[in-house]
């Protein structure tokens, strides 16, 4: 009889579990939107805490659009440009941090990826024009890129470009800083629970406020946004994609996207249409990103392989998807038009 | 076992069924109920049209401060930007959207045109 007893208080134990957190209220939840960096930044925090942390994460992104901006007068990157050809200039150290971290990356992929490569952005200027320059000027643009000529000094501050007309670019690294910027603030604020997402930069600050990991989707790169192809479950991570559908213009049928090619001058045309990439610090998968594509589908995937905590997703425009290694037993893909390719 | 032990085992069993229904639907089915669209500009909220007006055909034109319009289409549940003068027309190339989390974003007009609710099964999109 005892025995029965205790069963039942045990049955009663377990079948009170689900009603108690089934009823037990969400910690609050404050979404905010606002428009910066030249993109949409949607920020979500649970807790009581939640509003004021939003609120100060977002100051903190408008501070270091400021700085890094290309076209924010007052900013570092504005006056590095502006003295092209001239003595270098002093600048933040948050500016710092991310010009030598842009740097790093220029060096990693032999200027696959080059910070340098402002006058590209410029000339195609995808996004404010329509219209693809004549080989004469991207050839141009071409020769003024070279982050070998950077001239970074740590112990004074200053950064410098030796000849007119270069000029550096931080938009495809910025708003990784800034993503890692945000998590730290909510961090600070006392925020367990949140998602950053910068213009689709996705952060996961914690857990969600279940206890299970976030649920972060992959873009489909052939859809509108919100329509993903596979799901991946991370705690504290940043999953950043770089896609040829996020910006671009369409002229005479064929597409021009914003991931631009220093070697070519041209938009990269290696068959992927997107690169996810998921790691620690926002930054590197920000960076990582725009660097993997351009070293395309091979080169990409080695240099993933050869970074510790880092993974890449690369789906192609023939809707194939590739993973790294780690990734393997832990990517969910969800949508059955997409076909899986084990990776080399 | 007493037929009182046989009452409460069955509560309890209509207990557990109710607590873990109620948790799958917090989980997976509320997630894709709401089907209405909002418009915004900016953080503001130009416009919500509810689900039950998502039916119903509608073409509006969106003046966008400091110049240029949207001109936004609602017709069988969905939306779309059906014309605009903005300098990327990623907006109109986008195409119709009808699913919870879909968004069409005007980046030069700082226009959101969005399908109420989240993504079913995620909790965000990398894009």
């Amino acid at each position: 009889m005892k025995y029965k007893r205790l069963v039942l208080l045990c049955l009663i134990m377990i079948s009170l579990l689900p009603i108690i957190s089934a009823c037990g209220k969400e910690p609050e939840k404050t979404v905010e939107t606002e428009f910066l960096m030249d993109t949409l930044m949607e920020l979500t925090a649970y807790g009581p805490n939640g509003e004021k942390a939003i609120d100060a994460a977002m100051g903190r992104i408008k501070k270091i659009d400021d700085l890094m901006s290309v076209s924010s007068e007052t900013g570092d990157v504005y006056k590095v440009n502006k003295s092209a050809g001239q003595n270098p200039v002093k600048v933040s150290d948050e500016t710092m941090y991310v010009v030598q971290t842009a740097q790093h990356y220029s060096q990693l992929s032999d200027g696959a990826f080059d910070i340098t490569v402002g006058p590209l952005v410029n000339l195609w200027g995808i996004g404010k024009k329509e219209e693809v320059p004549s080989q004469t000027a991207i050839d141009g643009a071409k020769a003024l890129i070279d982050y070998r000529k950077l001239q970074i000094d740590v112990s004074s501050g200053t950064i410098g470009l030796p000849e007119r007309n270069m000029s550096i670019d931080l938009g495809a690294i910025a708003k990784g800083y800034a993503g890692d910027e945000a998590a730290r603030i909510f961090k600070e604020y006392g925020v367990k629970s949140g998602i950053i997402s910068l213009g689709g930069n996705v952060v996961v600050v914690g857990a969600r406020p279940d206890g299970n990991p976030w649920r972060v989707g992959i873009q489909n790169p052939f859809k509108p946004t919100g329509n993903y192809v596979a799901v991946v479950e991370e705690t504290d991570k940043t999953v950043v994609t770089s896609g040829t559908y996020e910006r671009y213009f369409i002229k005479d049928g064929k597409r021009y996207h914003h991931i631009l090619d220093p070697s070519t001058g041209y938009p990269a045309d290696n068959g992927l249409a997107s690169v996810s990439i998921i790691s620690d610090k926002s930054i590197d998968a920000d960076a990582l990103s725009t660097t993997v594509f351009l070293l395309g589908p091979e080169k990409g995937m080695e240099l993933v392989e050869e970074l510790s905590d880092v993974e890449c997703i690369m789906i192609t425009n023939d809707k194939k998807i590739t993973v790294s290694s780690g990734l393997k037993d832990n990517i969910n893909i969800t949508d059955e038009e997409f076909i899986y390719e084990e990776g080399r | 076992m007493k037929k009182g032990d046989r009452i409460l085992l069955l509560v309890i069993a209509v207990a557990v069924m109710v607590g873990y229904g109620v948790l799958y639907y917090r989980d997976n089915i509320s997630d894709v109920k709401a089907a209405g669209a909002v418009i915004k500009i900016g953080d503001e909220i130009y416009r919500e049209i509810p689900a039950s007006r998502m039916q119903e055909d509608d073409i509006f034109t969106v003046e966008i401060a400091g110049g240029g319009y949207n001109t936004i289409e609602v017709s069988a549940g969905r939306i779309r930007v059906k014309d605009a003068d903005c300098t990327d027309r990623i907006c109109v190339n986008t195409g119709w959207i009808d699913k919870p989390g879909e968004i069409i974003v005007c980046l030069p007009h700082k226009l959101t045109v969005q399908i109420m609710g989240q993504p079913a099964g995620v909790d965000s999109v990398a894009y």
